[in-house]
């Protein structure tokens, strides 16, 4: 019988049952030329296998053990809605009390981690960029700021709850974050330190400032696309007003 | 989160050699293969509460790898674009790393092989020829049918087996 290239792959694959794989073995024992064929295939397999199976052996870079171990309230990560959320139903508190405190301390911390102090406040509970952050948040486009700017914009990108948002890099504190436009304030929706060493030549740094604790909690908030060059413009001169 | 999450954040790390090796089956340097895993896993871990226990946690990463891949390629065309050629070709040995010289050529042989292939086919030689996934476990990790995965993966043999037999011939 002719065994198809279909047939011949499923077998050296193990994706027949029993039955078939009989009869395959019973034509490639045949037919010398099928068994050829047969053999091609699994010296294929034989070759990844080569290439690839020894990054098993491999030790496991500390990051990503890092990574898998990290703990789940990150402290690494704020992320400023749950902690605000989780406040409001603290009994005794009003989640004002409650969140200027938070806020309070949150600022102390960052201040500590060498974040400037005058570019964030604490205002009724919730962070606000001041100084140079606010300054770069409302004028700063990201198509055309300086390679060595203090603040770095990433995206910009409108959230679900219909506001302007920008992600930002604060250069030589590896801290980066999330600000929404509330009013006329930026009010910090994240802030997050990454810990990766700069310039090792990590894929996500080269292709955009924005790291990836910033970019998955932007991938569940933004509504569509991220702003293009001309969008961005076009929200700037609007003065980040929907 | 729960005692269940702690287990199988355990799990996780005990799959760690497994997804690197199949970052580096789809990517062509080997930093960049490293990276996937690590904004996987960081991605798995936010949305642990969806992963269904009883499946399996290795398809599922699988999959979270390929998104986090295909968003990754989204951005390498761009980066690649300003590359000079000459740059790009210099890296390809990188990925082969530290390998003993005898054993060299021949996986940097096949890494450049892959390199060939198309994203699509390469995500599938990763997954059943080097994950040994089964071809349905595959399908669903790709959210493609069956019939589509084969004959990627057929072209992806031919492609392989014809670039490997060239070049073995070149050599001897």
């Amino acid at each position: 019988m002719t065994i198809s290239d279909d047939t011949l792959a499923r077998y050296v694959d193990g994706e027949l049952d029993a039955a078939e794989r009989a009869q395959v073995e019973a034509a490639i024992a045949a037919d010398p030329e099928l068994a050829g064929r047969a053999q091609q295939h699994r010296a294929l397999r034989g070759l990844l296998s080569a290439t690839y199976d020894p990054v098993l052996d491999e030790p496991v870079p500390e990051r990503l053990r890092d990574a898998a171990r990290a703990p789940a309230a990150d402290a690494k990560v704020v992320d400023l809605a749950p902690r605000r959320a989780a406040a409001r139903i603290r009994a005794g508190w009003t989640w004002t009390q409650w969140g200027g405190m938070a806020a309070a301390l949150l600022v102390g911390i960052l201040v500590g981690r060498g974040m400037p102090g005058d570019d964030i406040a604490a205002e009724g509970g919730q962070l606000v960029a001041r100084g140079r952050l606010a300054q770069a948040l409302s004028t700063q486009l990201a198509s055309t700021q300086p390679a060595d700017a203090a603040v770095k914009i990433g995206l910009s990108y409108l959230s679900r709850t219909d506001a302007y948002c920008r992600s930002f890099a604060l250069a030589g504190t590896q801290t980066a974050g999330l600000a929404c436009r509330r009013g006329d304030d930026w009010a910090l929706r994240l802030l997050a330190q990454d810990g990766a060493a700069p310039g090792s030549g990590d894929l996500r740094q080269a292709a955009s400032p924005v790291p990836a604790s910033v970019l998955s909690v932007v991938e569940e908030d933004m509504q569509g696309d991220p702003l293009d060059a001309q969008a961005e413009r076009a929200a700037l001169q609007k003065g980040w007003r929907r | 989160m729960g005692d269940s999450f702690e287990e199988v954040r355990n799990d996780v790390v005990a799959l760690l050699p497994r997804l690197r090796r199949f970052a580096r089956t789809i990517t062509r340097h080997r930093e960049d293969a490293d990276d996937l895993v690590q904004l996987a896993v960081e991605r798995a871990l936010r949305r642990l509460d969806q992963w269904q226990p009883g499946t399996r946690l290795d398809s599922w990463m699988f999959m979270i790898m390929k998104n986090a891949w295909i968003d990754e390629v989204r951005t390498r065309v761009r980066r690649d674009a300003v590359l000079l050629p000459e740059e790009a070709g210099e890296h390809v040995g990188d990925a082969a790393g530290d390998w003993p010289t005898d054993r060299q050529h021949l996986r940097m042989d096949v890494h450049k092989a892959m390199q060939q292939l198309s994203d699509d086919q390469r995500l599938v030689v990763g997954l059943v020829l080097v994950e040994g996934l089964p071809y349905k476990e595959a399908a669903q990790v790709l959210d493609i049918p069956i019939g589509t995965l084969t004959s990627r993966l057929a072209r992806a043999r031919e492609t392989l087996q014809a670039i490997l037999s060239d070049t073995r011939e070149a050599r001897a």
